[in-house]
């Protein structure tokens, strides 16, 4: 419909760069409530890497030195409950987000952001909170393991199962924090305009 | 691109519907805006304003009636295009500034810049340039609660510009501000207006702004009532 030569020229597509600027202001302006939900990755991670690291200590002394799941049934549900709760609480925090950006939304679309910006600068937002929540979480669980590693199963995990742990332990904090914010960053892209400037008068 | 009106409307229509009233709040609304013309829509609260605005800008659509900028009949345009005009082409003002409240004035200007996808040097030279050009420089790095009622607007303006529309939509601009603030505010669109040959479409009822405009579109109820020119209005003054 409108001059093919012209739109091309002027491609709307955010870059990647400007991309995590933007969300990066954005956490760095709003940190209490990221913190929080840092925090709150961090929890249930360094719960579920924990208890990995301890489990594969008994593969470690079977002489294989891959890490292999191996939580018992106990481990296994109380890491299921607190990924869940994690997701909860995450997926609240960022509908509590969309809420307090609704009117700055709705400006930003007025001034020619496409939804699927909105829906980035969201999606992009859970995953920079998985990979600080997750690394830390495995840290802490990392530290802490270590003494009882060394008491009670008189071992120190070699260091290549310790790297295999954090990448399963960022890939598990990535998912819970992406899993919960698809549907406040859907909702977010889908916000009128109109709407979110009504309250004008 | 050739183009015979800037922004042209054909019986443009919009209802709501409230419970079981409908709400007529712009009615067979046929305008045509020329190219570089400072243009004042006149009409008192809930005369259909701001409805109007939305219709044009592609935020709200029609019930009846088309809307065409620079002769592209806006109702065909699809959400990519729609996003594109109003990146490029439209350039909005609001009563309440509407600025991020966590951005700074120059990251606020910015803002169009990173939609458009202009690169980041560019960007902060350029939001500068406007920064300087509202009389606004030594504020950059402010905060918008950090502004007055009338420097946050001038930020607004600067925004608006950032992509060199050819159009600004401003919905009564000076409606939050004093009489002084708001008599610079008009000064400065009209300064706007004249250097970058911007079409200027401002709602108002402030009459102070008649002296600026070329013609004056009066609304009521979401009807035109008359149209005047600047000469009339001077003649008759
Ligand atoms: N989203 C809406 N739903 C229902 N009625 C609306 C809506 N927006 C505006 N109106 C009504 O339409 C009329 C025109 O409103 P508006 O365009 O905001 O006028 P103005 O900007 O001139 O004050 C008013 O009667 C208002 O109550
Ligand atoms: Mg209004």
């Amino acid at each position: 419909m409108m001059n093919e030569q012209v739109m091309k020229h002027q491609l709307m597509k955010v870059s990647t760069k400007d991309l995590l600027y933007l969300t990066i202001q954005n956490m760095r302006k709003r940190r209490g409530r990221i913190l929080l939900s840092i925090f709150n990755v961090f929890l249930g991670v360094a719960l579920v890497s924990s208890m990995m690291i301890l489990s594969s200590s008994y593969t470690y002394k079977s002489n294989i030195s891959l890490f292999v799941v191996n939580l018992n049934e106990y481990q296994l549900w109380v890491s299921i409950i607190s990924i869940a709760v994690c997701v909860i609480t995450i997926f609240n925090s960022m509908l509590i987000s969309v809420a307090e950006r609704y009117k700055e939304i709705g400006v930003m679309k007025c001034l020619g952001a496409r939804n699927i910006l909105i829906m980035k600068l969201f999606l992009f937002e859970a995953l920079v909170i998985g990979m600080i929540g997750g690394f830390i979480g495995f840290t802490i669980a990392a530290i802490f393991t270590l003494p009882i590693l060394a008491i009670q199963y008189e071992t120190i995990l070699p260091f290549i199962m310790y790297l295999q742990i954090l990448f399963v332990s960022l890939l598990i904090a990535i998912t819970i924090s992406i899993v919960a914010s698809v549907y406040p960053a859907r909702y977010a892209s889908k916000i009128n305009p109109t709407d979110a400037l009504r309250y004008e008068v | 691109m050739s183009f015979e009106y800037s922004v042209e409307t054909l019986n443009l229509t919009k209802y709501y519907q409230l419970g079981d009233t409908i709400v007529k709040a712009v009615e067979n609304v046929s305008i045509q805006i020329h190219k570089g013309e400072y243009l004042s829509l006149m009409g008192p609260s809930g005369s259909g304003k701001t409805t109007l605005f939305k219709l044009i800008g592609g935020l709200d659509k029609p019930t009846r009636g088309q809307v065409f900028i620079e002769n592209i009949d806006i109702s065909k345009l699809d959400a990519y295009e729609l996003a594109w005009l109003r990146c490029r082409k439209i350039g909005y003002i609001f009563q309440t500034f509407n600025l991020i409240p966590i951005l700074t004035a120059i990251e606020n200007v910015s803002l169009p810049m990173i939609f458009a996808n202009v690169p980041k040097q560019e960007r902060i030279k350029r939001a500068r340039e406007l920064l300087e050009k509202v009389g606004l420089l030594e504020r950059v790095n402010h905060k918008p609660l950090e502004l007055s009622g009338g420097q946050q607007q001038r930020v607004a303006i600067a925004r608006a510009l950032a992509n060199n529309p050819s159009i600004i939509l401003a919905d009564e601009p000076t409606g939050n501000l004093d009489l002084n603030t708001g008599l610079n505010i008009t000064h400065l669109l009209k300064k706007i207006n004249r250097d970058n040959n911007v079409t200027i479409f401002c709602a108002t009822h402030d009459y102070k702004i008649l002296e600026v405009s070329d013609r004056i579109v009066w609304i009521r109820d979401g009807k035109i009532e008359k149209v005047e020119t600047r000469n009339y209005i001077r003649k008759n003054k």
